[in-house]
């Protein structure tokens, strides 16, 4: 555990994160841990309102408002390009630091290619924006090296294009305007917010195969948050699945996918559909639905909604999120490690 | 966009006709006929003796004939228009002068104090606007909202009134109309320039604080809709400064709705300023068409109307051709 830490790009240590609001606090991100290792991509799946797209934002100190990192460490290394390891979590989200991170060393691919860009401005104005505000360019070697981009991303008519505006582009195009743009001052790391959520099927495809292209090229790493388990299948190196703002299970995606261990992760891979399915057989789902915001369950969050559900032990204390014995899988769940050996359960809130 | 200017300005050249042709019918709608009134204005008035000279019946006569009040109305039409286009009014039963002197130099100062208005109203709407949009639901935000509606809620000429007491009784100065008495028949110069500047400012904080109110209440909200679009977080994650980001992408959107409303503002100073105008006595349009339509002047009347619909006109094909200069989108639409 300690040298995937040492080794990893960017280290997160119960993250957590609140919004407060007039009903209540709502803990978007309770106590999340994960590691993204270089030129490696970590898939991070989990249901709407697990608090996966908030990991995203986290990294970049763009949450909205009123959310705030209240707790946990982001360490960045930056040792390998010669400078310190840096804690995002307690840095200023104006400060001079996070704002060549945005867009420099971390770059984010949204979801919503079309409304993502301003109607107003052309793809080349933004391009060039994100190139002349981190590198050393005129903005003719800007507007060049975003033709260049859009050319790699396989943008037709890349100098045309420059001039157009995102509605004069289809949704997939947009899609690899965002990525050029996102690639344009090589990054290190690349979060990527269900970036094939809004297009269809072979366009999917297309820009999945474009990114783990680029990433070859550019040997960054990518942070990739969906829902569909496919993608994770098909792009991931690690998976980490989340529940409730929390991690519930991490490790390699073969294991994941052929040996999970948590029951919430086995109920979601239950839930896809096969091909090999016999007809008119009901879609084994998970039971009951995420809980309301302001009443978490107390003791393990899923309890309520987990089949192997052990009176007595998950209402009664949170499990601990740890290396499995012979395993490179990360656990917390008291069917692994029983409740005995939580002594010091750390509170809840 | 040459295709759209066309066919905005030939849209605003027919716009044009229909006013022109509701202005005639105007001045038709009372009994009796210019020549008629006109006549018996002079009698009225007794300080013009050609009537006693040549008789009633033969003015009347002469003037209808002059005018073509005998011919059918298209005709009557064709000769206003044609007298019109050459800036020939007429003249107005009421001041026995010609329209174009009566109107000019009001016109004017309508148009100054129009300029005036959305100046200050802009100065202070977009910045405090801006600031409580991004500022939402701080105290800063709830100050500039409460003094809005103060503004919103005071009737302007009670507003005027206050400013005149104020200036009188404190600081003993006359902050009526828009000219000392020394410029205003002076010709143009700089001085007078100045001297306008000097008085400008009151009227138009009267008149600017009821839509300075609300235009802040406008921007503020549809800047807080923009500030919450996914292309503000996505040039945020690219790391523009904040301050940069807000003016150049949602700024730029809520602008908007200001630049297409420019057309407006002529019609609604004119109509909503005329109280305002008695009380800082303004030398406006206002008062003048209130006058005129009160003493059936009715060639004065609708002159006035005229002018001012085609000043309305050529603001709204201004305000259009910026608005597609300005959003990209809507050249398609257009």
């Amino acid at each position: 555990m300690t040298d995937t830490r040492d080794s990893a790009l960017l280290s997160i240590n119960g993250l957590k994160v609140h919004y407060p609001t007039d009903e209540g606090v709502v803990k978007a991100l309770d106590g999340v841990s994960l590691d993204i290792l270089p030129g490696q991509t970590l898939g991070v799946v989990g249901e709407s309102g697990c608090g996966k797209s908030t990991i995203g934002r986290a990294i970049l100190q763009i949450l909205d408002k009123p959310g705030r990192v209240v707790d946990g460490e982001m360490m960045w290394n930056a040792r390998e390009s010669g400078g310190q390891t840096l804690d995002i979590a307690i840095q200023n989200p104006d400060g001079h630091e996070m704002r060549a991170m945005r867009g420099g060393d971390v770059a984010m691919v949204f979801q919503e290619p079309m409304t993502s860009f301003s109607p107003i401005h052309t793809i080349g104005n933004q391009m060039s924006e994100a190139i002349l505000l981190h590198q050393d360019k005129t903005p003719a070697e800007a507007r060049e090296w975003s033709i260049e981009l859009m050319n790699m991303v396989g943008i037709p008519n890349a100098p045309q294009r420059f001039h157009e505006y995102s509605y004069q582009l289809s949704g997939g195009l947009r899609q690899r305007a965002m990525i050029a743009m996102a690639i344009s001052c090589s990054p290190k790391l690349l979060i990527a917010d269900e970036p094939t959520t809004a297009l269809d099927v072979t366009t999917q495809a297309q820009i999945l195969d474009l990114l783990r292209k680029l990433q070859e090229e550019q040997k960054m790493a990518i942070m990739l948050i969906t829902h569909n388990l496919g993608v994770i299948a098909e792009m991931a190196d690690a998976v980490v699945v989340m529940y409730l703002g929390k991690a519930v299970e991490s490790g390699p995606v073969d294991d994941i996918f052929h040996r999970p261990k948590h029951p919430y992760s086995q109920g979601l891979l239950r839930s896809i559909p096969s091909v090999q399915a016999v007809g008119h057989e009901k879609l084994p789902s998970i039971a009951g639905s995420i809980p309301h915001p302001f009443n978490r369950p107390s003791g393990c969050t899923f309890g309520p909604r987990c089949p192997s559900f052990m009176p007595g032990a998950c209402d009664a204390s949170v499990p601990r999120y740890m290396t499995l014995d012979g395993t490179r899988q990360k656990v917390s769940c008291f069917l692994h490690h029983p409740p005995e050996e939580v002594e010091e359960v750390p509170s809840d809130d | 966009m040459i295709a759209f200017l066309i066919r905005r300005t030939m849209l605003a050249g027919l716009t044009t006709f229909a006013i022109s042709i509701l202005a005639f019918l105007a001045i038709q709608l009372p009994p009796g006929d210019f020549a008629s009134s006109y006549v018996e204005n002079l009698l009225g008035g007794s300080f013009f003796n050609t009537a006693g000279v040549l008789g009633e019946a033969a003015v009347e006569q002469q003037l209808r004939e002059d005018l073509g009040l005998d011919r059918p109305l298209v005709v009557q039409y064709a000769k206003w228009a044609i007298r019109v286009v050459r800036l020939d009014f007429g003249v107005s039963i009421e001041h026995g002068l010609k329209i174009t002197e009566v109107v000019g130099q009001r016109l004017l100062n309508t148009i100054l104090l129009a300029v005036g208005t959305i100046l200050f109203t802009w100065v202070l709407a977009i910045p405090i606007g801006i600031y409580s949009a991004v500022k939402h639901n701080t105290p800063a935000d709830y100050g500039v909202t409460f003094v809005g509606f103060l503004g919103l809620a005071i009737p302007d000429f009670l507003l005027g009134l206050a400013l005149l007491w104020i200036g009188f009784a404190y600081f003993d100065i006359s902050i009526g109309g828009l000219y000392s008495t020394e410029y205003i028949n002076a010709p143009w110069s700089f001085d007078k320039f100045i001297d306008l500047l000097k008085h400008l400012w009151v009227p138009a904080i009267v008149l600017g604080t009821a839509g300075t109110a609300g235009l802040i209440r406008i921007l503020r909200n549809n800047l807080l809709d923009e500030l919450a679009k996914p292309y503000v977080v996505a040039a945020r994650a690219r790391g523009v400064p904040e301050w940069k980001l807000i003016l150049k992408y949602p700024v730029r959107m809520a602008l908007n709705p200001f630049i297409s409303t420019l057309g407006y503002l002529l019609p609604f100073l004119l109509s909503g300023s005329v109280i305002v105008s008695v009380v800082l006595s303004l030398p406006t349009l206002g008062p003048t068409l209130l006058k005129a339509l009160l003493g059936e002047d009715l060639y004065l009347a609708s002159s006035i109307v005229l002018m001012l619909g085609v000043l309305t006109v050529i603001g709204t094909l201004l305000s259009d051709i910026l608005l597609a200069l300005f959003d990209p989108r809507i050249k398609l639409e257009g």
